[in-house]
């Protein structure tokens, strides 16, 4: 039942009847209907040509994310934190090496961008998968809600990394082919990685078509016709395959 | 995409082409899920696909969900059968269910077009009268037939009793905090009502699940079809939630009958609904109490944010005041 509400309808002057919160067992939230659930965040993997049995999470921020990982995926999947991956993780050992927010440092040189990337390739499988994420910069700097959720310091630092940092989506394409991956698969992500309500394939007939399902701002319109797609998204979700 | 995925797609006779041709959206919930989930038994969506097709359109809209997704399943046993039917083939859009270990998926054709979410705000309240009175015989022309085709979805043949419909519900609203003395109004004017004439409604009838494409009104979303009996539900589902989407729209359902400007328009598609049903006037009153009872809970059991079931508790405690005085709900609607 997706009925949506707006405002109270109160039409009565009377004391409401002060009912019982209701049970709300699957994380709940006020922001509209069918909230987020967070383990909806694993859902990418079906866009994966297998579903992975070993799993990598890397980066300096990743304990939460490993957390996260064998909740969601303790029955099927080994999950490893890898933060000394060169050293510790085998060739060819793993299914899926995600990358978390090891990228996306302005301080973290394209050399060692690539040298990461390449222990990456070296520790999957065939048929295995990277995936690495990038904000997107036009975004963050045209429509990024001017609210509290997303205060002006944090806009300013996705920024930042979308145009200098190692990840930014115009760049990770070729350290992605020159770390020895196939070409990659790019898509839209929205409204977070956090809690990713879509998953759009980065062409022009997928995002006129998801545009043309959702009701959106006026605003959008010109910017789809002109093509700045990556002023529509947040960020961007790299899958590349080996 | 998922190999597993592609295979079920391919079973449900969709040839999927390049991994750019699949849109994930409407992601809400794990799949599989990491856990059982509690409460209401819709709650889990897991999430939706658009396929595009050779010219960048969409062609397909799939559900995918838990692969023991009761609800799922229900829509999709009710819609490969209504859309099957020639009479409907205007009405319910074209469905295919498959299912793996993993995950339970519902292949539908798409309907472009224009919801009727979308329409309805600019309406003049003579064409939405004419709008919702179309939606609603459309909708009768679905429950005839699907109490034809599928009989176990078929009320009794003396109806059903109003006060055993709505009686979950009442015990649920009494365990939550409504005050006694309400409930034991409310189960009076149910008792009152006795029998009705039913069908199966709907459950979910409210302006996104409506479609406008080539002359035609689509319906979508039944998940919850047949499961309520409630006579005039889907009736008063749609006239509530359509008439909120209006500008200054938002009120309950009592007002909004009693309203100058929306009352006429309403009492009339709902007049007309009750002839088709061939409801008595008291038994409408019934059905008005069983309609807002049964919503109030359902919405309150889900777990919903309180910005969705608050309102239609208010409008439960705007009838109880009426009740109190009393007014007779025998003349809300004119048969």
């Amino acid at each position: 039942m997706s009925s949506v509400p707006r405002g109270s309808g109160a039409g009565t002057a009377r004391v409401p009847w002060p009912l019982a919160a209701p049970a709300a067992p699957l994380g709940t939230s006020d922001a509209g209907d069918d909230p987020t659930r967070p383990d909806a965040a694993g859902n990418w993997l079906w866009l994966v040509t297998t579903q992975p049995r070993t799993l990598l999470v890397l980066g300096p921020a990743a304990d939460g994310l490993v957390e996260f990982a064998r909740r969601r995926f303790a029955a099927t999947t080994t999950v490893m934190p890898a933060a000394y991956l060169a050293r510790t993780i085998p060739d060819a050992s793993a299914d899926c090496v995600i990358v978390a927010n090891a990228l996306e440092s302005p301080a973290l040189d394209f050399a060692s961008a690539l040298w990461l990337l390449r222990h990456c390739r070296r520790v999957l499988r065939p048929g295995g998968v990277c995936c690495a994420a990038a904000p997107n910069p036009l975004w963050y700097g045209l429509l990024a809600p001017r609210d509290a959720e997303l205060a002006a310091g944090r806009r300013l630092a996705r920024l930042a990394r979308g145009v200098w940092g190692a990840a930014r989506p115009g760049v990770l394409p070729q350290l992605l082919r020159r770390a020895g991956f196939a070409a990659a698969r790019r898509y839209y992500v929205e409204p977070s990685l956090d809690a990713p309500r879509a998953f759009v394939p980065a062409t022009g007939a997928a995002v006129r078509a998801y545009e043309r399902q959702s009701s959106r701002s006026r605003l959008r319109a010109p910017l789809v016709a002109l093509g700045l797609h990556a002023a529509l998204f947040p960020d961007t979700l790299f899958l590349a395959d080996v | 995409m998922n190999r597993e995925l592609r295979a079920l797609l391919a079973e449900a006779g969709l040839a999927t082409g390049a991994w750019s041709d699949i849109i994930l959206v409407h992601n809400v919930a794990a799949l599989p899920p990491p856990e059982t989930p509690r409460g209401d038994y819709i709650w889990n969506r897991g999430f939706n696909l658009l396929v595009l097709d050779a010219h960048g359109r969409v062609a397909h809209y799939c559900k995918c969900r838990r692969p023991d997704d009761e609800a799922l399943a229900n829509e999709t046993r009710v819609r490969e059968v209504l859309a099957r039917d020639p009479a409907l083939a205007a009405i319910v859009p074209s469905t295919r269910g498959v299912a793996s270990d993993a995950v339970q998926i519902q292949v539908s054709r798409h309907v472009p077009g224009d919801s009727f979410s979308r329409m309805v705000a600019v309406l003049s309240t003579r064409r939405w009268e004419r709008a919702v009175g179309e939606i609603l015989a459309a909708v009768a022309r679905v429950t005839t037939r699907a109490a034809e085709l599928m009989p176990h979805l078929a009320a009794p043949a003396g109806g059903v009793t109003l006060a055993d419909e709505a009686a979950w519900a009442l015990e649920h609203l009494g365990n939550a905090g409504v005050p006694p003395e309400t409930v034991a109004r409310l189960a009076r004017v149910l008792e009152e009502a006795g029998r009705a004439p039913s069908s199966p409604q709907h459950g979910d009838l409210w302006p996104g699940n409506i479609v406008r494409h080539d002359d035609s009104w689509w319906l979508l979303d039944f998940e919850m079809f047949g499961r309520i009996r409630i006579p005039l539900y889907d009736a008063f589902h749609l006239v509530r939630t359509s008439w909120h989407l209006r500008p200054g729209g938002a009120l309950p359902l009592l007002a909004l009958l009693r309203d100058r400007e929306a009352g006429p328009a309403c009492r009339s598609v709902l007049g007309a609904a009750a002839r088709r049903a061939g409801l008595t006037r008291r038994q409408v009153g019934g059905a008005f109490v069983a309609y807002l009872v049964d919503i109030a809970a359902r919405l309150h059991r889900r777990g919903m944010p309180s910005a969705y079931w608050m309102p239609y508790v208010t409008g439960l405690q705007r009838l109880d005041n009426d009740l109190a005085a009393p007014t007779p709900l025998e003349d809300l609607v004119p048969i």
